[in-house]
């Protein structure tokens, strides 16, 4: 714990408030646009950690991942696309209150359960990291290929209305993953002879892709019908 | 007017078909068979298009023969949409192909925003937003900091 009280005594400088400060800022900026995301931001930013000392450029760049994901969410409430995978499920709660009239509240409301749910999982990775090592470590192949199943049970059962269609869903997924490189043989897989489809479909570009063009495509058809938008 | 039970259950045949069409001729064009005592490469997504083909089956076959009245709220020009829809992602998709992502995708971007038709007072901010700023971050990431992106 002493290690840690330390690294809180660092971080509680002027100097690394001023870093964090512009790192969120950055973060936010970037993550608010569909398609750029956190990683992106990091790749920008490291060039400008090459000036700074270890602390404040760690200080930086984690600032950065985090204002990038919480930007993510801006674009989900105000637009219904969210600028970042984990945004997404904000999007299905914070779109329909920002066309209540409520766009700031949503916002604000975001912006408080990630400051919250980060934190907690800090606190909550600082306590147990080590004895979730220690189980993590004794997890065979048995073991994960049963978690895999329990999550695609999971994931088709909660789905909701249909079973069927939420079978029909995760297969989907579990097919997209498939394109790229075999990890077995290193063999090139369903990439239709395209050297950018070797290295799979990035999860990102594939939900920005799900979520943002069928919220497009809403649009144009109630454009189309004479109904109202989002916009 | 065509019910919603109808079009569900015409998604879930044509889907059947384009699964089995994968899992016969697309996939195992596409991957290599692999050695005995392997994984082959081709075995999961075989397994993803049958599985795939198997309940989009039983998902059009209970809805044709579901009990319970849809309301409805399709017509033709809700099914011409989708597909008109579907060509114009394809001619999107390639845009890109063939254009690139600087030409090409702001080509395809401009488009979709343009068909969204959205209204004068945002429409600056929307090229601001959709083009000009990723281009913009991908031409400093790209050529004026020489960073590959993830």
């Amino acid at each position: 714990m002493e290690t840690v009280f330390l690294g809180i005594q660092d971080a509680f400088s002027v100097s690394i408030f001023v870093v964090v400060l512009a790192g969120v800022t950055l973060g936010i900026a970037v993550g608010a646009i569909p398609g750029l995301n956190a990683p992106m931001a990091i790749a920008i930013a490291i060039p400008l950690t090459y000036y700074m000392s270890p602390l404040a450029a760690l200080a930086f760049l984690i600032s950065v991942n985090k204002g990038g994901s919480f930007g993510g969410s801006i674009s989900g409430i105000l637009l219904n696309t969210p600028g970042s995978p984990e945004a997404a499920a904000t999007a299905l709660d914070g779109h329909p209150l920002a066309k209540k009239g409520y766009p700031m509240k949503a916002m604000n409301t975001a912006l408080g359960a990630s400051v919250v749910g980060d934190l907690f999982s800090d606190v909550v990775l600082i306590l147990v990291a080590a004895p979730i090592a220690v189980v993590a470590l004794k997890l065979g192949p048995v073991e994960i290929m049963s978690l895999i199943v329990f999550a695609f049970a999971m994931i088709s059962g909660l789905l909701g209305g249909s079973v069927a269609k939420g079978l029909i869903a995760t297969a989907l997924g579990v097919f997209f993953a498939c394109i790229g490189t075999d990890p077995t043989m290193s063999m090139p897989r369903l990439d239709f002879g395209h050297i950018e489809l070797q290295s799979g479909i990035p999860l990102m570009a594939l939900g920005i892709g799900m979520l943002a063009v069928s919220e497009i495509l809403i649009q144009i058809e109630n454009h189309v019908r004479g109904g109202n938008t989002a916009i | 007017m065509v019910s919603r039970r109808t079009v569900d259950t015409a998604a879930g045949l044509v889907l059947a078909v384009a699964a089995a069409a994968a899992a016969i001729w697309v996939i195992p064009e596409q991957a290599a068979p692999g050695d005995d005592g392997e994984i082959a490469p081709v075995l999961l997504p075989i397994v993803a298009a049958v599985v795939i083909a198997i309940f989009a089956i039983i998902q059009a076959l209970s809805n044709a023969l579901g009990r319970a009245a849809e309301p409805v709220d399709f017509d033709t020009r809700s099914v011409l949409f989708s597909l008109v829809a579907v060509a114009a992602l394809a001619a999107a998709v390639g845009l890109f192909a063939w254009f690139g992502f600087r030409i090409g995708g702001a080509m395809a971007i401009a488009a979709i925003g343009l068909a969204m038709r959205p209204p004068l007072r945002i429409a600056g901010w929307l090229i601001a937003v959709a083009i000009v700023l990723p281009l913009a971050a991908y031409t400093l990431a790209w050529h004026g900091l020489r960073l590959a992106l993830p």
